[in-house]
């Protein structure tokens, strides 16, 4: 179990910060079994004049782009299409899915065969559907890839029966998306669009699952639809274009998202980034919302100090279950069965004050460096992003070196996260050079100038904490 | 109190060492939740559009997924019992189109036509794929070659090539873990047959006119106007039985069987029939054994329909014995005649004034019970139940032969679908989701009203025509305590240019006071109270889509003041309501015009241009409401229609022989002991090699238990031929080791109460106080421990002993 647990890397959720406003930014996309199309039609994407969804481009699409950038996650759900998919996947390409659900940087929610129906489904269907996807999931992915939260995000209505159930299947919580427009204001007035819901009152608390309710369906926030079946404009945020509009859009995000924290009763939200078969062109979505975080991060409005990072919803469940509690490294004594037992503070406290470590670490990728270029060289695959990457995390560090000392902790953890991204690409290209795995490489949107880290010592840092951990473990001789 | 004692006694999962972490956290500041207890039902966009048609949109198909489900069922069963092969690749294409069935754009029936079609064929596929499984295992079984085949009939049409000649049997497996006893119908050329069960006694069986409205459906190709109509009594449970019909011999004398059944021979008949079957229908196989036991000799009588006896012994095993033989029946409580009932003198002919009469005794069944025929009686009935009909010839009254007089009018309705369109509003627009009628008044149909009334020995049957496109049949099986109403709606006429929304309503003069009750997924039941919401306070709500709640197996309303409970049981999901009191409605069909799903999609079933006929049953059943043995049954019954025993009939072979026949294993069980009643073999599959999935299903509720209602089961003895092993239990999903698995521990604000449906409308406050214990390891020769609700999920280890 504790290989698993190393393995699955479920520290790696975003670290909130106590204070500010965690905004959880959640892409997914929402994929129907059948409804203008057929399932084959949707997966394939014929009947494009019916419909242009088209799911194995989604997978594909969503695939490449989370290999661009660490920070990046994403969100699926229904096991039947994940299937169709993982049946025609070559093995590359499925050991590059299956390390990316074990980094945590794709998530199943739910992860029934479908997101079935509640109000006209009889209960052992609904029980052979989640067995059945959920096994799917367990034979592909392995433990990682177990769900923890339900994710009923579009049904029509929802039944104490199938909560009960959920309960029962050992999900943390429940995702809802439609809630009677009356119940809703209800909800709103007494601060109840988080709830504990009991399934069944003779089964009691074996039946009770925490349920949030979605704030807006599962859709983007108004405007930030980034998908080619939306008409909204992506930002700008090249000031000198005359397109230039990242400010207005921001305001206005930063607008709808405060609105939206009114609602709940902590420093968390959520907020849903897709749509019905959205991210067929993950990566219109994927560098908007890099934008959007960005200017986020940086904007004057940004007064409330928002903390907005990429997260999943069982890294939202976790925040809001470690919200408040003084001492979150008392759970990381039950890591091996809490499902968030592992908490990246009691290895961080340990870590960032240690100097030498840094730049043991530095010395470390500076070593790594050299073998990777060589590697490239002999395997002709030439120049590479990785390669780059590193090179210049090595560079910078180098010439950081010497201030970590007196810098801030958060510039100091800003220096490792890139160095440890940089490391843990590059030694997904040292195999890639050995195996031939994913060719294109290039044409990365990532500006190859310095100016992109001082951007980036803004971000969301968690990742990096265990990361660096990790990478030091298999790198020590 | 004793419940209390339940759980710490019956500890059910959670570590002990979290209970102690739990404390240690307790006084921290985590989110604090609100709390709910009841559910989202009816979805409303908005004040105007409720998503209460989706409850009832596409019925053939809601209807074809149930079915194929038990089929689904019957096929992974067979699979384990019969040690088959791998079929993996099979199941692999069953769990597919059983998943996406599931959809909430699928099942709810919001897809396209020609979704729907492609999916229809896919179940139509699996169906098929399940019945080569079911072949081979029932083969291998009976000891039959391994060539025989067997054919599945057109019910839905009551049509069926194979049982349509002079000579065939048939096979009903049952999946549900007791035996199941029903009435078997097999369309029949217009000949007497002989029924044989397996060890070749002839059983009684009878012939009668299948309705006319079922003959004209179009698709019927079939010239067969008859119907061999018999009781299949406790068919084996996890196992089957065949029959064996075959024509009667011509020597025969046709003369004496068309004797005309006038009404005193059918009582006298019926005389005869309750006495002596009383004695098996409640028979030992089920054991109410939910009663409080004592050391001491207890005598509890109940009264009611199914009136049994039950008298404990020290072996904690309960023999209901009937007490009401037709000798002791007392008189029928008239005390409460309602105007509405039609004069109730027949109750008495139940039997009271004919009990001595033995010329009842000695009448011929053998000669005269085979042909059925039209009465000109204005009642049906069997021991239990008698419908009357009134002088207009419409259903009236209902009277129970324990005193029970209820009202009783069934119609057909429609609401005319609304157009916003039409009337320049900018109102959504109904569709397969929103069910929205133009006004609050329904439509009655009734322009072509015949009543028909049949009599046979086996059933008794009132044919029902409304309209042409609205019909049923009433059915009243001998020893059975259930009306069974067969509807048909279709086509749906749209020539008038307005979508329908076609319902039935079920009229009593019960007074439910705006509550009743529907089940939800099948399983728990929950109240519904006329215009309210639990928890918050609608306004301006749509007093009818607004009420309308998903049926998915069940729907009852209760008049505390009378004792009478009137449930109606669907066999597939339906939207259902009361929206007047003593009245149950349940939509049925709906054809609509218009389209709110924004993408073109509309709900209008078509079959060459003219729109599809639907076909389904309800089972109606009325009891005394404080009988808790009765609310047992209805729990039973509910399974019994959800995982219908399915029928095999041989297929046509000219070697077809009665003497083949009977040398083969024609009775076959797969459960080793007897289960306590309320318990379900939930789930029994092929895990993987040698590893079973097995969920056992404590399916009572506590409203219906006596005593707790826990019930104990030992794996070791459960399966026939096969060893359990190791066990590990895992959650309901099957994809986390119980002991692996730690919920969270969140804060909550306030408490839940005990029982919603006692706290709804009535605000009875009583608390729930449940903790939870530790998981231990399960060792197998422990017994599982159920409680009410209750699904344990095991991976067992196993081998066949032989």
């Amino acid at each position: 179990m504790i290989g698993y647990q190393r393995l699955c890397k479920h520290e790696q959720c975003p670290v909130t910060r106590d204070g500010a406003l965690n905004v959880h930014i959640i892409p997914h996309s929402h994929m129907d079994a059948g409804w203008v199309k057929t399932f084959d039609d949707y997966y394939y994407g014929t009947k494009s004049s019916v419909s242009s969804a088209n799911v194995q481009l989604i997978y594909h699409s969503v695939l490449s782009e989370l290999l661009h950038d660490k920070r990046r996650k994403f969100t699926f759900s229904e096991t039947a299409y994940f299937w169709r998919w993982w049946k025609e996947q070559r093995g590359t390409t499925r050991a590059t899915f299956r390390s990316l659900v074990a980094e945590g940087r794709i998530e199943f929610a739910g992860g029934g065969w479908v997101q079935s129906d509640e109000a006209t489904v009889d209960y052992l269907q609904l029980l052979d559907q989640y067995t059945w996807g959920l096994r799917k999931l367990n034979d592909t992915l392995g433990p990682c890839g177990k769900p923890k939260a339900a994710w009923q995000i579009d049904t029509y209505g929802h039944t104490r029966e199938h909560t009960s159930l959920l309960a029962q299947m050992g999900f943390d919580g429940l995702f809802i998306g439609r809630v009677e427009h009356r119940e809703r204001e209800t909800m709103i007035e007494e601060d109840k669009m988080e709830f504990m819901w009991r399934g069944s009152d003779v089964l009691g608390k074996m039946s009770d699952i925490m349920t949030h309710t979605l704030y807006n369906l599962y859709n983007a926030p108004e405007g930030f639809c980034f998908d080619f079946l939306c008409s909204d404009e992506p930002i700008v945020e090249d000031p000198d274009s005359k397109s230039y509009n990242a400010d207005k859009r921001v305001n206005d995000f930063i607008t709808q998202i405060e609105r939206q924290a009114k609602y709940y009763d902590h420093d968390n939200i959520m907020v849903t980034m897709g749509g019905d078969f959205t991210y067929q062109s993950a990566a219109n979505w994927f560098i908007n919302i890099d934008k959007l975080i960005n200017h986020v991060t940086t904007h004057p409005a940004n007064m409330s100090d928002i903390n907005i990072f990429y997260s999943t919803p069982s890294c939202y469940l976790k925040s809001v279950y470690l919200y408040g509690r003084r001492d979150k490294a008392l759970y990381t004594e039950k890591a091996d069965h809490l499902p968030y037992g592992s908490d990246v503070n009691t290895y961080w406290t340990g870590f960032y004050t240690s100097r030498p470590s840094l730049k043991y670490l530095s010395k470390r990728a500076h070593a790594f460096l050299q073998v990777v270029k060589q590697l490239s060289v002999l395997s002709r695959m030439g120049d590479s992003y990785e390669l780059h990457l590193l090179r210049h995390a090595v560079g910078l560090v180098l010439h950081h070196d010497a201030i970590t000392g007196t810098s801030q902790q958060r510039v100091a953890n800003d220096f490792i996260r890139i160095l440890s991204e940089a490391i843990e690409a590059c030694s997904k290209k040292v195999s890639q050079f050995l195996s031939v795995l994913t060719p294109t490489w290039g044409g990365s949107r990532r500006p190859k100038n310095s100016q992109q880290f001082i951007i980036c010592h803004q971000l969301n840092i968690s990742q990096c904490r265990s990361n660096v951990l990790w990478t030091l473990e298999i790198s020590s001789p | 109190m004793a419940r209390r004692a339940t759980w710490t006694a019956y500890p059910v999962r959670r570590s002990a060492s979290l209970a102690v972490e739990h404390c240690v956290h307790e006084k921290e500041t985590g989110p604090v939740l609100e709390t709910k207890q009841d559910d989202f039902f009816p979805l409303a966009y908005d004040k105007h559009s409720y998503t209460s048609g989706m409850f009832t949109s596409r019925p053939t198909f809601k209807h074809f997924v149930r079915e194929a489900n038990v089929f689904q069922q019957t096929a992974r069963q067979l699979q384990v019992v019969a040690n088959l092969g791998n079929n993996d690749d099979l199941f692999e294409e069953f769990s597919w189109i059983m998943g996406v069935a599931q959809d909430h754009n699928v099942i709810s029936g919001a897809m396209r036509p020609y979704v729907k079609d492609y999916y229809t064929e896919k179940l139509h596929l699996a169906v098929q794929g399940a019945s080569v499984v079911i072949t081979e295992a029932i083969n291998k079984v009976r000891g039959s070659p391994t060539t025989t085949e067997y054919r599945l009939c057109y019910f839905n049409i009551s049509s069926c090539p194979n049982t349509e000649v002079e000579r065939f049997y048939i096979i009903i497996y049952n999946s549900l873990a007791w035996p199941v006893t029903m009435p078997v119908r097999l369309p029949i050329l217009n000949k007497k047959y002989d029924v044989f069960d397996p060890l070749g006694h002839k059983i009684k069986a009878v012939m009668i006119k299948i309705p006319d409205h079922v003959m004209k459906i179009p698709k019927r190709r079939s010239k067969v106007e008859d119907e061999l109509i018999f009781i299949a009594e406790n068919i084996p449970a996890l196992g089957f039985r065949s029959y064996f019909v075959e024509e009667t011999n011509i020597n025969r004398k046709k003369k004496s069987l068309i004797k005309k059944i006038n009404k005193n021979s059918q009582k006298k008949y019926f005389i005869r029939q309750a006495s002596k079957d009383n004695l098996t229908y409640f028979n030992d196989n089920e054991n109410y054994d939910d009663y409080d036991y004592s050391k001491t000799e207890t005598k509890v009588e109940f009264g009611d329909i199914g009136d049994v006896k039950v008298t404990n012994d020290n072996n904690n095993v309960i023999t209901p014995k009937p007490t009401r033989s037709a000798q002791t029946t007392k008189s029928y409580d008239l005390t409460k005649p309602n105007e509405n009932i039609q004069e109730v003198k027949n109750a008495n002919d139940f039997g009271n004034d004919k009990m001595a009469d033995n010329d009842a005794m000695k009448y011929d069944l053998e000669k005269d019970s085979y042909y059925s025929e039209e009465s000109s009686d204005n009642f049906i009935k069997n021991k239990y139940i008698q419908i009357n009909i009134d002088e207009y010839r419409k259903i009236s009254s209902l009277n129970l032969s324990n005193g029970v007089n209820i009202s009783l009018d069934i119609q057909f309705f429609y609401y005319v679908s609304d157009e916003p369109a039409k009337l320049n509003s900018s109102k959504r627009n109904p569709g397969a989701y929103i069910f929205r009628s133009i006004d609050s008044h329904p439509e009655p149909i009734i322009d072509d009203f015949e009543t028909t009334i049949f009599k046979s020995n086996v059933v008794e049957e009132i044919h029902c025509k409304y309209s042409k496109y609205a019909s049923l049949t009433l059915k009243l099986y001998a020893n059975n305590p259930i009306v069974e109403v067969d509807w048909l709606v279709g086509p749906v006429s749209i020539n008038d240019d307005l979508g329908k929304e076609v319902f039935i309503r079920y009229t009593t003069d019960l007074e439910n006071k705006g509550v009743f009750y529907t089940d939800a997924n099948g399983r728990q039941t929950v109240k519904r109270i006329r215009d309210r919401r639990a928890l918050y306070e609608p306004y301006n709500l749509d007093h009818i889509a607004g009420n309308y709640y998903p049926v998915t197996s069940r729907i009852y309303i209760e008049d505390m003041k009378r004792n009478i409970r009137v449930s109606v049981f669907n066999d597939r999901s339906q939207g259902g309501t009361s929206l007047l009191d003593g009245s149950i409605d349940l939509m049925l069909h709906r054809r609509i015009l218009t389209d709110d799903s924004g993408v073109q999609t509309f709900l209008n079933e078509t079959e060459n241009d003219v729109g599809i006929i639907v076909r389904g049953t309800h089972y109606l059943y009325i009891t005394k409401s404080n009988y808790k043995q009765n609310r047992l049954f209805e729990k039973k019954f509910a399974k019994e229609i959800e995982l219908k025993p399915q029928i095999l009939i041989s297929k046509l072979n000219r070697n077809t022989d009665k003497k083949k026949w009977i040398i083969l294993k024609n009775e076959f069980s797969s459960l080793k002991t007897k289960l306590p009643f309320g318990v379900h073999i939930l789930t029994l599959q092929k895990w993987q090699t040698n590893k079973l999935l097995l969920r056992l299903e404590n399916y009572l509720e506590q409203v219906d238990v006596i005593n707790d209602g826990i019930k104990k089961v030992f794996l070791k003895d459960l399966l026939k031929n096969i060893k359990l092993k190791n066990v590990t239990e895992t959650v309901l999903s099957a994809n986390i080791n119980l002991k692996d698995w730690t919920p969270l521990q969140w804060q909550i604000n306030g408490s839940f109460v005990k029982n919603f449906n006692d706290f709804y409308g009535n605000h009875k406050e009583e608390f729930s106080t449940d903790t939870l214990g530790p998981v231990r390891d399960f060792n197998i020769n422990e017994a599982v421990v159920l409680v009410p609700q209750q699904i344990r999920t095991f991976i067992v280890d196993f081998e066949y002993e032989n």
